[in-house]
């Protein structure tokens, strides 16, 4: 069972603290320990905001440079992820705010499972209904999805990033799962089953 | 608990797999709810492996190697200002200059009549659209000669502040719109329903006068019922702003529309 609360922050690994640590005292190789951590999984979401991989590549690696640029501004003990991808939505923003350019590519180089049983497959192919259904959600729909479920951040931190209450946060990511759930739910059934027969 | 209700609340937690107490009763007894928890949990799961494609460059690789290797070619970006807020701190100088010189246009011409000076105020464009878009109005106003030009400068800064205002009000935080949302009350009462009063009977005929004020009072109207209409789709904390908004629209409809005759 799982209470409907926040989950506490966990507790911010030494060896990360020292690494930020010495890149705010001007350590560059410590920086560069940082950018190995998180780039992955900031291009990642940035990826599916974006719907763009060269944007999302550009947005990740602006977003470093800027939270290289603004080190000495990190409150050590703080969260160093939500800080980074904090950094990396205001890049998306200011980015939409001055191109007004929208790309929409489905996933050009995923890999396909190895593997093909015919549950394999059809699991395969309702993943990429509901890739299409998520790079359809409206921008800010998607964005605090993502944030949610990718980096499993809790409302609260979510709302940080996006700079809004937690409310706003959660509202969304429930708007987001509203409209996916209105779209996806035939695809959703586990292969072979109809409606009657989940238990 | 009916079933909407419950579905709803499935849909806002952290994670649709894990249901807490208070549902599971509910869930547990009712097949409706029991398989719209299952479709949810299992979407979840999908939404975890997202397919995410390779970056095209290694942009990665080679950030990594010039911190490691050449840190003092590594060039640091300064960030920008993000939100509306934002750029108002931190450009207070330039947004004052912007604010003040509206309002000055407004007041000198009320103060001084149609032949007086009004005070030139230099800014630089801001690189920002919304705030480019204003600097621009505020170009307008200040060069506008009669009241219906600087009615026609006011009326399209209204408008221009309502589309901010409807393209923020889901991806903004509430002080954001609320800056927006009293900009423009100060743009239709301060702006548009004083020089609409002030105007003198021989500023221009009659009719020019009823057409622009009727013309002015639909786009008004327009605004209100489009805000309205974006309420329905805006977070909690962002629809009494919008409605704000919407009131002000109506408010100065009406004014404008008692004045026409």
């Amino acid at each position: 069972m799982t209470l409907d609360t926040d989950p506490p922050l966990p507790p911010e690994p030494s060896e990360e603290a020292d690494w930020i640590r010495a890149a705010q005292d001007g350590d560059r190789s410590a920086f560069a320990r940082l950018v190995e951590r998180y780039w992955d999984r900031l291009y990642r979401w940035l990826y599916h905001v974006t719907r763009d991989r060269h944007t999302a590549e550009d947005l990740t690696q602006e977003t470093f440079l800027k939270a290289l640029a603004a080190l000495k501004s990190f409150r050590p003990g703080s969260n160093f992820r939500a800080w980074v991808f904090r950094i990396g939505h205001n890049n998306f923003v200011n980015q939409k705010r001055s191109e007004r350019r929208t790309k929409h590519q489905l996933p050009e180089d995923t890999a396909a499972p190895a593997i093909g049983t015919e549950a394999a497959i059809e699991n395969r192919e309702t993943l990429e209904l509901v890739a299409k259904a998520v790079a359809d959600l409206p921008e800010d729909f998607r964005v605090a999805l993502t944030l949610r479920v990718e980096e499993e951040l809790s409302f609260r931190e979510v709302a940080k990033i996006l700079n809004t209450t937690e409310e706003t946060a959660r509202w969304r990511v429930f708007k987001a799962r509203q409209k996916l759930m209105k779209v996806l739910s035939p695809e959703l059934l586990p292969p072979g089953a109809t409606t009657g027969e989940m238990t | 608990m009916n079933c909407q209700t419950v579905q709803n609340k499935i849909l806002t937690l952290p994670d649709p797999r894990h249901i807490p107490d208070s549902l599971r009763e509910h869930v547990g007894s009712c097949g409706a709810c029991r398989t719209w928890a299952e479709l949810a949990g299992r979407l979840e799961g999908f939404l975890e492996r997202l397919p995410t494609p390779a970056a095209p460059s290694d942009k990665k690789a080679a950030l990594i190697a010039r911190l490691q290797r050449h840190p003092e070619t590594v060039e640091l970006a300064a960030e920008q200002p993000r939100s509306f807020r934002e750029f108002l701190r931190q450009n207070a100088t330039l947004v004052g200059g912007l604010a003040a010189a509206i309002m000055v246009a407004i007041g000198v011409w009320a103060t001084l009549g149609k032949n007086g000076t009004k005070q030139d105020v230099e800014v630089a464009t801001p690189k920002d659209p919304f705030l480019e878009k204003m600097v621009q109005r505020d170009v307008a106003l200040a060069k506008a000669t009669t009241y219906g030009q600087k009615l026609e400068a006011l009326g399209g800064l209204a408008d221009d502040l309502s589309a901010e205002a409807r393209g923020l009000a889901r991806i903004a935080n509430p002080d954001e719109l609320r800056d927006v949302a009293r900009w423009f009350d100060r743009i239709v009462k301060d702006g548009m329903i004083r020089q609409a009063e002030k105007m003198p009977g021989n500023a221009m005929t009659p009719a020019e006068r009823k057409a622009q004020l009727t013309e002015l009072a639909r786009k008004l109207g327009e605004t209100a019922d489009e805000v309205k209409k974006a309420t329905g789709e805006v977070p909690p904390d962002a629809k009494p702003i919008l409605e704000r908004i919407a009131d002000t629209a109506r408010f100065g409809q009406k004014k404008l529309q008692d004045m026409a005759g």
